[in-house]
């Protein structure tokens, strides 16, 4: 019985989660290397300019960001296909994409704390 | 042969309908489950607690209203203010809430009940037994009185020997209990009980408010009961978690505490928002502007609100670059709320506002709240933090939020949905006054307390001296709080006259478009006589004559099936007609679920463990008790609904409500276990005094015990819920077996390892070790118990092919046993290796 069973219609509305849900892991992981690398002392071992702390907190920063591009890309295509065609889809598809522009923005603005000059001050 | 054709005298479909879903009446009320009387028996009871928490407030007025006043001493303030703020924040605010939802929601999404009734009932016993247990407390003189965040080591039992602070552990685990049934209850209901055509752009903004804050719910709350679950056990059974002398840090418990603290005060705010979204289009006479633009933001708002626990820990020590992020989190939360503001001036600015009753309180609320957000902003910048921390400015500022993002929308709420709980209007305008002096006395009271705070009051101090230069300030903040005690006076006596003496109202008297307000007023048990085919966000300009179709039986389900309870169930995003789901009748047994529940507490509280494992084990036997008789022991394929449509029973679709129950459950139990998982790995990296003096030595042997058995479990579960196992009942059941018998082997296994632990008492690592094992040991076991329970469903013939939902249910948790024994076993063999010794 095919007509009973649904399937998994319910993407666009896993999208609207999934831009936070980035930023929010991008929050934790920065948090958490942050904290840890204190600890084992990563903010004393220099890599070029700057420190191997520093340098991580970059890279995963940096990795979210582009995680978000992909989501972002996503929900503009999927948007473009549902509204074609007037689903009830599309409404979600062009919240998420809204969402994932924002979480982008947010993470931005967290980001911006890594420019602070030293990592492990109290 | 069922009448499925439409009945077209109302009187006859009203008779019908009614004798399946009414409540019995005399003590037969005890047995409610309908989400009216359950709903409003919330947010009744949630009102007596503003009363006591009000009272209590009253006091701590009365006690600083003069400088070395004797009226309280230090000990009987410090509990007044303890349960001033929390029942405020736990057996008022939240409940509330959650009434309204269960009231409106099925009403405003055109269904004849919520998802799970049984569950709503037991909710709403376990939040007035647990409530109890404080007030009792309090009557008692043995409150709690380390503040309604209870910090460590303050609520340790070094400093709190006696059973004061037991009570607000216990107490507070129990009312959450109904918190996290209500989010299961509010999402699954929004997903799945709509009706036809409510696509989720469809859907009316309070609904969109109430998912979004029922999923707050359902990630805030765990993180407390484990902080909460912990401290009971260090302080029970000194298992330290939070003595940094063993291992533990203080600071854990702050993490756990904020972790839900903050988005709590959004998800306090987020219904009092979606109330204002409600209303204001009401009395503006125009839709809302940026429908989307408000969805969007509230989502981003819940996440956000989760980044910014440790801005109440600004002061602890924490490196800058933390604080930076957090900081920057918090002002951040700033966008999402001025969207919404933005929405909701732009729509009164362009509409064409009425300034009735409900508007003034909405009017309030900007006032009251813009000014909270102000302080807000200037709280969240960190060396401003630091000046006035623990201050009276921060009370000013909280409630100013509390108050104003809270109250004064629930209070337009009340006016505003009163005519549709009783049919009656009003015929005298005490509100006008009675918010008059809300508003007055609340302004008065708390705009002085920025100054006291500034001048350097800190809260929380049961007296101060003369030369403290703030007697005349904090009377005239005592003088207004007694101005707003007695408008909240007023605001009641309005409302106990309306209720006993208004006179009829006419049906929607505030020209509104949701749903709602197409029942009759009061409104039946049902709701609805037939359910209504949705097209627009605003479903009652569209028809006109909707409600009287409705009661015709013109539209869906206008008729009663075999004396069945039915509602229908759409998919999640289109909307489209799926399923048909029963609704159970009344019954007593949430209640002596509950009872049983209590058992378990008061066992735990009172330190009869005995007492409390029978509570327990009853608990989990009651609970399976509500399965019996339930579900349908034929495939019965598509039903006619009406309107020529037909759709299948919940039982036999993948969709039904109650395997989003067990998702949505799994969910919260995986954020408690990532908080025990996240509180090991904090102590290990933070905290003083590690690494442990010893390590655990995990057997080899009882490892893969458990291994073999979960995966074993997780397998044999799967393969029973197999289209080509499901057919036939030998092969599922012996399935079922094998998944029973990995979970015991499994269950084993982890019994061995927390044997191996040596004493638990010693070091914090041992603690959770053995914490973390338990946790897993109690998943494997009720592992055991739901698989014999699918073999005894299979047996009683309610499991086919096609009505495979017990088996899908009982699969989920399989599944995710094994997942969390993984990472459990992981975790205990893997963290040594890589922390080092
Ligand atoms: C109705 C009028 C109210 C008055 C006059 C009032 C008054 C006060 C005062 C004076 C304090 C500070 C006690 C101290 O630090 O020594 C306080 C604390 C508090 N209030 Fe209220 N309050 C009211 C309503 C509310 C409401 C509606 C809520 C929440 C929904 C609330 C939540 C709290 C909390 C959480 C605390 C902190 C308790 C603690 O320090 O542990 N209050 N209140
Ligand atoms: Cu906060």
């Amino acid at each position: 019985m095919n007509g009973i069973m649904t399937g998994s219609r319910n993407q666009a509305f896993l999208f609207m989660a999934l831009g936070f849900t980035v930023w929010a892991l991008a929050f934790s992981v920065l948090y958490g290397v942050q904290g840890t690398g204190c600890e084992l002392g990563w903010h004393r071992q220099p890599i070029g300019p700057l420190s191997l702390l520093r340098w991580l907190l970059i890279l995963i920063w940096a990795a979210h960001m582009a995680v978000l591009g992909w989501v972002y890309w996503r929900c503009r295509s999927a948007l473009a296909v549902t509204a074609a065609k007037a689903m009830p889809e599309a409404f979600l598809w062009r919240a998420s994409m809204a969402l994932s522009i924002t979480a982008a923005a947010a993470t931005v603005w967290i980001g911006l704390a890594l420019l602070v000059p030293s990592i492990c001050v109290v | 042969m069922t009448d499925t054709t439409a009945a077209t005298d109302p009187i006859r479909l009203h008779k019908q309908l009614h004798r399946i879903w009414r409540t019995p009446p005399g003590f037969g009320r005890l047995s409610a489950v309908n989400h009216t009387i359950v709903g409003r028996r919330f947010i009744i009871t949630a009102f007596v607690f503003f009363g006591i928490g009000g009272i209590l407030a009253m006091l701590i007025r009365a006690q600083l209203a003069t400088p070395r006043s004797a009226f309280l001493g230090p000990e009987i303030y410090n509990q007044v203010f303890t349960m001033h703020g929390t029942v405020m924040m736990f057996l008022f605010a939240i409940p509330l809430f959650e009434g309204l939802a269960m009231y409106l929601l099925p009403k405003m999404l055109g269904a004849r009940d919520m998802a799970f009734p049984r569950l709503s009932a037991y909710g709403y016993w376990c939040y007035l037994f647990g409530g109890s247990i404080l007030i009792i407390g309090l009557v008692l003189g043995l409150a709690p009185d380390g503040g309604w965040f209870m910090y460590t080591p303050l609520s340790s039992r070094t400093y709190t020997p006696g059973i004061n602070a037991d009570i607000w552990l216990i107490g507070i685990t129990f009312v959450e209990i109904s918190a996290l049934a209500a989010a299961i209850e509010i999402i699954a209901t929004i997903f799945k009980t709509r009706a036809p055509g409510m696509s989720l752009d469809k859907m009316p903004l309070f609904a969109w408010y109430m998912l979004v804050t029922a999923f707050m719910m359902l990630f805030g709350f765990p993180p407390l009961i484990v902080g909460s679950i912990l401290l009971e056990i260090e302080r029970a059974f000194d298992l330290p978690f939070f003595d940094p002398a063993r291992g533990g840090d203080p600071l854990l418990w702050q993490h756990l505490f904020w972790l839900f603290g903050h988005p709590e005060v959004y998800i306090i705010f987020l219904p009092a928002a979606g109330v204002m979204s409600t209303l204001l289009p009401v009395f503006a006479r125009r839709e809302i502007i940026g429908y989307i633009w408000i969805v969007v933001s509230i989502v981003a708002m819940a996440f956000l609100s989760f980044g910014l626990w440790v801005h109440h820990m600004f002061t602890v020590g924490i490196p800058h670059l933390a604080l930076a992020f957090f900081s920057a989190a918090s002002t951040a939360v700033a966008f999402p709320t001025a969207v919404q503001f933005f929405a909701w001036i732009g729509t009164l600015a362009t509409g064409r506002p009425q300034l009735k009753l409900p508007m003034l309180f909405l009017l309030g609320f900007f006032f009251v709240f813009a000014m909270g957000g102000l302080t807000g902003v200037m709280l969240a910048i960190v060396p401003f933090n630091w000046q006035v921390h623990d201050t009276h400015f921060v009370v000013a500022h909280l409630h100013y939020v509390l108050v104003g993002g809270f109250i004064f929308p629930m209070l337009a709420a009340a006016y505003y949905w009163l005519p549709h709980f009783t049919g009656r209007a009003p015929r005298l305008s005490l509100g006008i006054t009675a918010f008059w002096l809300i508003f007055i006395g609340f302004n008065l009271t708390f705009l002085i307390m920025h100054l006291t705070g500034l001048l350097g009051m800190p809260r929380r101090i049961y007296t101060y001296d003369d030369a403290a230069g703030w007697e005349w300030l904090n009377l005239v903040s005592s003088i207004g709080s007694f101005v707003m005690a007695i408008g909240f006076a007023l605001f009641t006596v309005d409302i106990v006259l309306q209720v006993t003496m208004g006179k009829r109202a006419r049906r929607n008297p505030w020209g509104a478009k949701t749903l709602e307000w197409a029942t009759a007023m009061p409104p039946p048990a049902y709701n609805f006589a037939s359910l209504p085919s949705v097209t627009s966000r605003t479903p009652l300009t569209d028809a006109r004559g909707i409600a009287v179709d409705l009661a015709r039986g013109q539209g869906y389900l206008g008729f009663v099936r075999e004396g069945r309870l039915e509602t229908l169930g759409v998919e999640i995003t289109s909307g489209r007609l799926e399923q048909v789901i029963r609704l159970p009748n009344s019954t007593h047994i949430p209640l002596y679920t509950a009872l049983v529940t209590a058992v378990f507490f008061v066992g735990v509280l009172l330190k009869f463990y005995l007492v409390a494992v029978i509570g327990f084990v009853a608990t989990i036997a009651m609970l399976l008790m509500w399965t019996r008789g339930w579900g349908d022991r034929a495939d019965r394929g598509l039903m006619p609904v009406g309107q020529g449509e037909e759709a299948p029973p919940h039982t036999e679709v993948t969709g039904a409500p109650s395997n989003w129950a067990m998702t949505l459950a799994l969910f919260a139990n995986g954020t408690a276990y990532a908080s025990l998982a996240f509180g090991m790995l904090f102590l290990w990296v933070v905290a003083p005094n590690w690494p442990p003096p010893v390590l655990l030595d995990p057997g080899l042997l009882a490892s893969a015990l458990a291994v073999a058995g979960l995966a074993a479990a997780a397998f044999a579960a799967m393969r029973s819920v197999a289209p080509a196992v499901l057919a036939k009942a030998p092969q599922r059941e012996l399935w079922l077996a094998v998944a029973a018998a990995g979970n015991g082997a499994a269950l084993a296994g982890f019994i061995m390892l927390m044997m191996a632990v040596p004493d638990p008492t010693r070091h914090a690592y041992l603690a959770a070790t053995f914490v973390l094992l338990a946790y897993v040991a109690l998943h494997a076991a009720l592992g055991v118990v739901f698989a014999g329970y699918g073999i005894v469903r299979s047996r009683a013939g309610y499991v086919s092919a096609m009505r495979s939902l017990d088996l899908r249910i009982g699969a989920q948790w399989h599944r995710y046993t094994a997942g969390i024994g993984l990472i459990a076993l992981l975790l205990i063999h893997g963290l040594p290796r890589v922390m080092g010794s």
